[in-house]
């Protein structure tokens, strides 16, 4: 398979910086920290041209230019919050964007904690306690029972709640130190599991750069 | 009743004390001084021959003296009975003359019994040298001196008229009073000392009379001889002859004391002084009369001097002071001084008025200055005046008890450990250890260059299908050509060889159903990660769709900011939440968007991210009309685990992770794909690293036994 010039030129640039991030194995070097700083660089230059052109211009810019009176109103309210935002640069006048960072705290505070309840919490438990209900095998009863132990008994294990009894140290309820060890087993299969997701992760992406570099290679020196 | 001014003539109130139009006194009176009962007791027995002496003198000197003197001073002693005994020790006395031996009838008769008493000697020899002495022998004879006497008297009194040179100032009364205010140091109350009769300041202004010894003394001048005088002797050497304690009438009025004053009027106790320093009376009338010199008008307050009048006023003040000057102590005794009369009569009761019981008096302040000098009791104005002294420190620190310093001690000591950096314990790091990487890094190569050269045909697929996988693959299926897919690439860029060998085979199946795909990202890079992945899709190996073109099968909208808000927005609409595509395009143009597409009009959303919190925001802040649109996910492996429950709770309808999951999906789909072509290498890959792990930990726990078992050994 030819591969056009453009990538054999993009895909020796890539191997270069490949090496230079994979010179890292040596220590902190010169190579590993220009390929560092090329890549922020480029990210960051990426980033101001995206926002130009599709926040600032897109939102502040064309509303005024194209817009009808109610959107020009509609618009000056992110338009003074963000010129007051900018305020914060400057210690002396960072007091007149408290306004602004009170609004994007409070949305964000807002967001946030009606999606994890209407999002997460309820249909989560939701969907713990319907498998015990009808319509459902027992396998599936079985496995819903086992995933609600293994939810409790995990939520018990940062229960840090304490009895004090005569001649003996402070110490949880047997029951649930019990379950906490039981969740804590929980808790150590699935911090595996992600760590077996990121150790698959790094090796697919190493996979994909060995298998792109091959076949570079291969056409180049064909 | 009225009484008649000595002065002018005119008539007063009974009750007046000064004249109502001259401020002439119209009284006098002589505070007498209470002795103490001890000492009265002791004196009166000493003193009951004297003292009936002297009133045998005093009904002689009454012969002599005619009515004259009873005019002025009342009735005779005998006849004055007041109530109050202690007051009158004329009452007592004859008391004890009615118990005791009445006196001789003639006191002279005595005289040549009794040998003569000291003062009486100078008084002699006093006379002897100016008047070359007197005939006093015989009531004519003390007649004759006392006439000279009062002549005296009348020469050296001032005129009535006028104000006399003393009384005479050139400021008016006013700024003068005020000079002295200024002038006048303020004292502290809280200084001030228990009172006790102070030596008047006003010595240094007015020279005191000189107060001569009694050996200085001069014989009185009506002695005319030394024989006159050697004649003169007293009857009873306790009971010196001729002196009269009473006050001498200078001004007397005219007219006798009023009946209420009179009764007020303490008869002074002669028995109290002792002769040894009695002045002769001679002297005592000189010291009244002679010039004294003035006190100038400004320390006479205003309201005095316009009671008393500028003359009177000064004069009253330098009676006080004379008066004061008086009662000087002599070799430890006290002679008796001549007050004014209207000042007396003011000062009964504060004379009077016996003592505190128990106590000490220390509110009696004796006026030193001005018109009431030498009265008791007065309210010193310099005292009103505060006098700042230092303010007693106070300690306003905290009572910090021991355990609590402990506890602050401890409390500092480990804000302090916080704020040093401590040393993280480090580990010895084997010599072997950068060999090992390198080694390991090596292997890991050769074992991957050696699966790609054993070439790209998968093998060892697994035979089991994940559910979530099927759910997607089925879903797309169902699609129909003309649905709307909104895909969301929201990846990072080093994790683009993964997500794009797992969304490979779902946009090829995409394209198969030939959907309407619009592109869109929280990421800023999301777009450009989207346009090369799109553009990857022509190399697949066996491409079993139609080719797809920008701005007709797919378009990219663009970037949507603001994280969950954007999100949140994007519920309204595509349009209304990416109103441009990157290349200032506006959405509204596109064929199958217009303002009032909703994010309900899309079949399904596909997200493509590397983290499980961008699946869940989507999760939580999309929202669904009639379960439109369905969510489907393709995320990184790292990703799965937190994902499963959302998977099993029917929230995500459909999940591809990884290349396991693209390999699975292209075995599904029977199109080859970059996952089926990477396959063979990740999974030898993937086998070499699980098998190194396990051997590094069987070496790291072989290495860990035999130390022990040597240190064991070599313990």
């Amino acid at each position: 398979m030819n591969m056009p010039t453009s990538d054999i030129i993009w895909g020796v640039i890539g191997f270069l910086l490949s090496i230079m991030v994979f010179s890292y194995l040596i220590g902190d070097n010169p190579l590993f920290r220009f390929a560092i700083h090329l890549f922020i660089g480029v990210s960051a230059g990426v980033v101001t041209v995206i926002v130009l052109y599709q926040v600032l211009y897109a939102r502040l810019v064309l509303p005024f230019i194209n817009g009808t009176a109610t959107q020009m109103v509609i618009t000056m309210i992110p338009l003074v919050l963000a010129i007051l935002l900018l305020f914060k640069s400057s210690a002396s006048t960072a007091s007149a964007g408290n306004i602004s960072s009170a609004f994007l705290l409070g949305t964000g505070a807002a967001l946030t904690v009606g999606g994890i309840v209407l999002g997460t919490l309820l249909p989560q438990s939701s969907a713990a306690i319907l498998p015990f209900g009808e319509g459902y095998t027992f396998g599936e009863k079985l496995e819903a029972a086992f995933i609600l132990f293994a939810t409790i008994s995990t939520l018990l294990y940062f229960y840090f709640g304490s009895r004090l009894d005569l001649g003996k140290p402070l110490h949880r309820p047997v029951w649930i130190e019990w379950s906490a060890r039981i969740g804590q087993v929980f808790i150590l299969i699935t911090l595996g599991a992600i760590f077996a997701g990121v150790y698959v992760t790094a090796m697919t992406a190493l996979t994909e750069r060995v298998i792109t570099y091959f076949q570079l290679w291969s056409n180049l020196f064909r | 009743m009225t009484v008649t001014c000595p002065k002018c003539g005119r008539s007063n109130t009974d009750e007046a004390y000064i004249c109502q139009f001259c401020d002439a006194p119209l009284v006098t009176y002589i505070p007498p001084e209470i002795p103490k009962e001890e000492e009265q007791a002791e004196s009166e027995q000493q003193s009951d021959e004297w003292l009936e002496n002297l009133r045998k003198k005093k009904e002689e000197d009454a012969k002599v003296l005619g009515e004259d003197f009873f005019n002025r001073f009342g009735q005779p002693v005998e006849e004055y009975e007041p109530d109050n005994t202690a007051r009158d020790p004329d009452q007592w006395l004859s008391m004890l003359n009615a118990e005791g031996t009445p006196p001789p009838q003639d006191p002279l008769q005595r005289e040549g019994d009794a040998p003569t008493p000291e003062w009486l000697e100078m008084i002699r020899a006093r006379i002897n040298s100016e008047s070359g002495g007197l005939q006093s022998d015989s009531p004519e004879e003390g007649e004759d001196w006392l006439n000279k006497l009062r002549k005296q008297t009348e020469e050296l009194k001032p005129p009535p008229e006028g104000l006399p040179g003393w009384a005479k100032t050139e400021a008016p009364l006013s700024d003068i009073i005020e000079e002295v205010t200024q002038s006048e140091e303020p004292v502290s109350p809280l200084e001030e000392a228990p009172e006790e009769p102070q030596p008047l300041l006003i010595e240094a202004e007015i020279p005191a009379p000189a107060i001569e010894p009694p050996q200085q003394v001069s014989p009185p001048p009506f002695f005319e001889s030394e024989a006159e005088l050697a004649a003169f002797q007293p009857l009873d050497p306790s009971l010196p002859e001729g002196v009269d304690f009473t006050p001498p009438p200078p001004v007397e009025p005219e007219h006798p004391i009023p009946e209420a004053l009179r009764n007020s009027i303490p008869v002074i106790d002669a028995s109290q002084f002792s002769e040894e320093f009695l002045p002769p009376e001679e002297e005592l009338l000189q010291r009244q009369d002679e010039p004294r010199d003035k006190i100038p008008s400004r320390e006479i307050p205003n309201w005095l001097s316009n009671i008393l009048g500028e003359n009177e006023a000064e004069a009253t003040s330098m009676s006080a002071v004379d008066a004061n000057q008086k009662d000087l102590p002599v070799d430890g005794m006290v002679q008796p001084g001549a007050i004014p009369g209207w000042v007396q009569a003011m000062r009964p009761t504060e004379i009077i008025a016996p003592q505190k019981s128990g106590g000490v008096d220390t509110d009696r302040h004796i006026e030193e200055d001005g018109p009431l000098a030498g009265i008791q009791g007065t309210l010193a104005g310099e005292s009103t005046i505060p006098v700042y002294s230092r303010v007693k420190d106070y300690h306003v620190g905290l009572d910090v008890k021991k355990k609590r310093e402990e506890n602050i001690s401890l409390f500092k000591e480990v804000v302090s450990s916080e704020q040093k950096e401590s040393k993280v314990p480090g580990f010895r790091r084997a010599r072997a250890a950068g060999t090992v990487r390198w080694v390991l890094a090596a292997l890991m190569s050769l074992i991957l260059i050696f699966a790609v050269l054993r070439g790209l045909k998968p093998e060892n697929l697994p035979g089991s299908m994940p559910k979530e996988t099927i759910q997607l693959f089925q879903a797309i299926g169902s699609l129909q050509p003309g649905d709307k897919v909104l895909i969301a690439v929201d990846y990072e860029p080093a994790y683009a060889g993964e997500i794009e060998s797992a969304v490979n085979p779902v946009l090829n199946h995409l394209m198969v159903r030939q959907a309407d795909l619009y592109i869109i990202s929280t990421t800023p890079a999301g777009s450009s990660l989207a346009m090369k992945m799109l553009a990857g899709m022509s190399r697949f190996p066996q491409p079993a769709h139609a080719p797809y073109q920008s701005g007709e099968s797919f378009h990219i909208l663009g970037y949507l900011p603001g994280g969950q808000a954007g999100i949140q927005l994007l519920n309204q609409g595509p349009v209304k939440a990416i109103p441009v595509t990157p290349d200032l395009i506006k959405t509204s143009e596109f064929p199958a968007l217009t303002e009032y597409t909703s994010l309900a009009d899309f079949k399904a959303l596909l997200v493509l991210s590397d983290q499980p919190d961008t699946i869940r925001s989507w999760l939580e802040q999309m929202q669904t009309t009639n379960g439109q649109p369905a969510l489907w996910a393709v995320v990184s492996a790292q990703a799965v685990p937190m994902l499963r429950p959302y998977v099993r709770s029917g929230q995500l309808q459909g999940l591809a992770a990884g290349e396991y999951g693209g390999a699975l999906y292209e075995r599904i789909f029977q199109q080859p794909g970059v996952a089926w072509g990477q396959w063979n290498v990740y999974h030898t890959g993937l086998l070499t690293a699980i098998l190194l792990v396990l051997l590094g930990g069987a070496l790291n726990y072989t290495g860990q036994w035999i130390l022990q078992s040597r240190r064991k050994k070599s313990a």
